[in-house]
């Protein structure tokens, strides 16, 4: 593909707007689409906002932001992206939605465009096994934030075209990132490590091991990890992470996939991390 | 200023000398192999030059130190060897010390003169956030000892975190699971060695890539002190992987063997 070429992202939510800036400031037209216009519109004020703060930091100019922003359209309905050379998927984590969408790509869409699917938990193969042209879907799977974050890991379906997994890599590169291409498995490698380490956690809390702080403690300066899994927990929200874990679980059918008991009752609890206030800590904002 | 003894100039032996002698504390460093000892002794004096390091071969000339450490391979004929010599120098009010992880303090201190003065104090390398040490008691530990390990740490600029006696404590026992997890996705060919570093530091954001640590580290002690965690709690996540034991066989022990796991980014 060339850099006219369009590129659509389908859900403009977190991972969407995240990636949908990524791939404007690599120089190439983007088009949102969501369920509704107004929530494509959201997208792009998404974009735009991440954008200035790019700005205020000085990474890039004012005047880079406006032509990446011209670059970023919102459409209302799916036809609008007939000639979109590669669809990028990001919407819920749910095997029968992403389904349906990337099967209602293929039918407005040519036969020769490529399919990214930006799952985190399902198998890419199993979301392909629905499609027509089940040879053009890959996974790439951006982490958050998508702009900044360099890693994407590029994981072909069992049936994906070998062509399609070149390009992907060379569309992944040119974004500035730097593409790692793995076997398709659920959770990639980054799920797959990080949920059964989270849960692992979490069953020692509940244990009685350590309180929260001092697991956290024992994470960042012992183990290494840049962060602290019930500050990382927070951050994510408890019913991500259950949702997560949950799918993996099922796949996986290995116990540290599963989510702990004491996920489920913080998220009967309401206690769902930062955004709720309460989580393993609390927050005052 | 308190008299420190030392036994063990490896890896970690050699970081708490250095730590010890950056506080004006005296250290007393014996290794059975003396050169080493002496290595130790000369780089710790070199880095400050006030500092008194020496080297003495025999545990006698261990005595009146008030706390005493064994820094010595993760091996039981060797921990259990060191810790009843250091037993029979120490005096009542001595410490004892152990950087074990995968033995219990309990079990180590269990067959000692001394078992009240044994506390566990596992080490874990240095990262951004500083260096931790989890101190752990057993159960005939006293109190007292507990707080002078306590007090030694933090004078010589340690994170402590007091935890059980559970083989592992925490930050390791959670970490073997995590690498054990990589070492068979190599294994079931899920991706290329490098590519497992890339992607835990670029997107996971370790400073160090988990294989490269593997390497540094050893990979016989990881396989050592994983399989010894799994004989004593048998959680099938500490279980070894087999590839780890193919490599160790193969004389695949990391940087200190000259290949380990191959093929990585040079950091
Ligand atoms: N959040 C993360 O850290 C992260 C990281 C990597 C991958 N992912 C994956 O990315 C995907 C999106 O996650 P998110 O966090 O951005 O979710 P989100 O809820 O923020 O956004 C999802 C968006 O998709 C829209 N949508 C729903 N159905 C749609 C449809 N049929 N057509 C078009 N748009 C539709 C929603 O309106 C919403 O705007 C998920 O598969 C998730 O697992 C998330």
């Amino acid at each position: 593909m060339s850099e006219l070429d369009t590129v659509a992202v389908l859900g403009t939510g977190t991972m969407g707007a995240g990636i949908a800036t990524a791939v404007a400031r690599s120089g190439r037209q983007v088009l949102l689409v969501d369920t509704a216009p107004d929530r494509a519109l959201a997208g792009r004020r998404s974009v735009a906002d991440t954008l200035a703060t790019g700005v205020r930091r000085g990474n890039l100019t004012a005047a880079e932001r406006d032509e990446t922003l011209d670059r970023v359209r919102p459409v209302s309905s799916l036809p609008e992206i007939a000639d979109a050379a590669v669809v990028i998927e990001a919407v819920p984590e749910d095997l029968e939605v992403k389904a349906e969408v990337l099967k209602r790509v293929e039918q407005v869409c040519s036969s020769e465009v490529v399919l990214h699917t930006n799952t985190s938990t399902l198998s890419v193969t199993a979301i392909a096994g629905r499609l027509h042209r089940p040879d053009r879907l890959i996974g790439t799977h951006y982490c958050n934030p998508a702009d900044r974050m360099r890693l994407v890991e590029v994981a072909p379906a069992r049936q994906s075209d070998p062509a399609v997994v070149q390009q992907t890599v060379e569309f992944v590169r040119h974004l500035g990132k730097d593409p790692v291409v793995l076997k398709d498995t659920p959770g990639l490698l980054t799920n797959y490590l990080l949920v059964p380490f989270e849960n692992d956690c979490v069953r020692a809390l509940e244990a009685g091991w350590a309180t929260a702080e001092e697991i956290d403690l024992a994470v960042t300066a012992g183990a290494g990890f840049p962060m602290g899994v019930f500050r990382l927990l927070d951050l994510v929200g408890l019913d991500v992470h259950r949702a997560v874990s949950m799918s993996l679980y099922d796949q996986f059918h290995d116990q540290r996939f599963a989510p702990p008991p004491l996920v489920a009752r913080m998220v009967a609890a309401g206690e769902l991390g930062r955004k709720s206030g309460t989580g393993f800590y609390r927050y005052e904002d | 200023m308190t008299d420190i003894g030392l036994v063990g100039a490896g890896f970690v032996g050699s970081q708490l000398a250095q730590r010890c002698a950056e506080v004006g504390h005296r250290v007393r460093l014996l290794d059975r192999d003396r050169r080493r000892a002496e290595t130790v002794a000369q780089t710790v004096r070199d880095g400050a030059a006030a500092t008194e390091v020496s080297v003495v071969d025999v545990y006698a000339g261990l005595a009146g130190c008030a706390v005493l450490v064994e820094a010595v391979s993760e091996d039981r004929a060797c921990k259990d060897e060191v810790l009843s010599a250091l037993a029979s120098v120490g005096a009542d009010d001595t410490v004892l010390l152990t950087t074990a992880s995968s033995y219990t303090v309990t079990d180590l201190a269990s067959a000692l003169a001394l078992p009240a003065a044994v506390v566990g104090f596992h080490l874990m390398p240095e990262t951004k956030h500083g260096q931790l040490v989890e101190i752990a008691a057993g159960e005939r530990t006293s109190p007292s000892s507990v707080e002078q390990a306590e007090a030694f740490a933090a004078e010589i600029g340690l994170r402590v975190l007091t935890v059980g006696d559970r083989p592992g404590r925490i930050a390791r026992r959670l970490l073997m699971p995590f690498l054990n997890q990589i070492v068979q996705a190599l294994d079931d060919a899920l991706l290329a060695p490098r590519d497992v570093d890339r992607i835990v530091t670029l997107g996971l954001g370790h400073e160090e890539g988990p294989l490269a640590k593997l390497n540094r580290t050893g990979i016989d002690d990881h396989l050592a002190a994983t399989g010894r965690a799994y004989e004593l709690v048998h959680d099938p996540a500490l279980a070894p992987p087999p590839l780890l034991a193919r490599m160790v066989s193969a004389g695949r022990h990391g940087d200190k063997a000259g290949w380990g796991f191959e093929g990585l980014e040079r950091a």
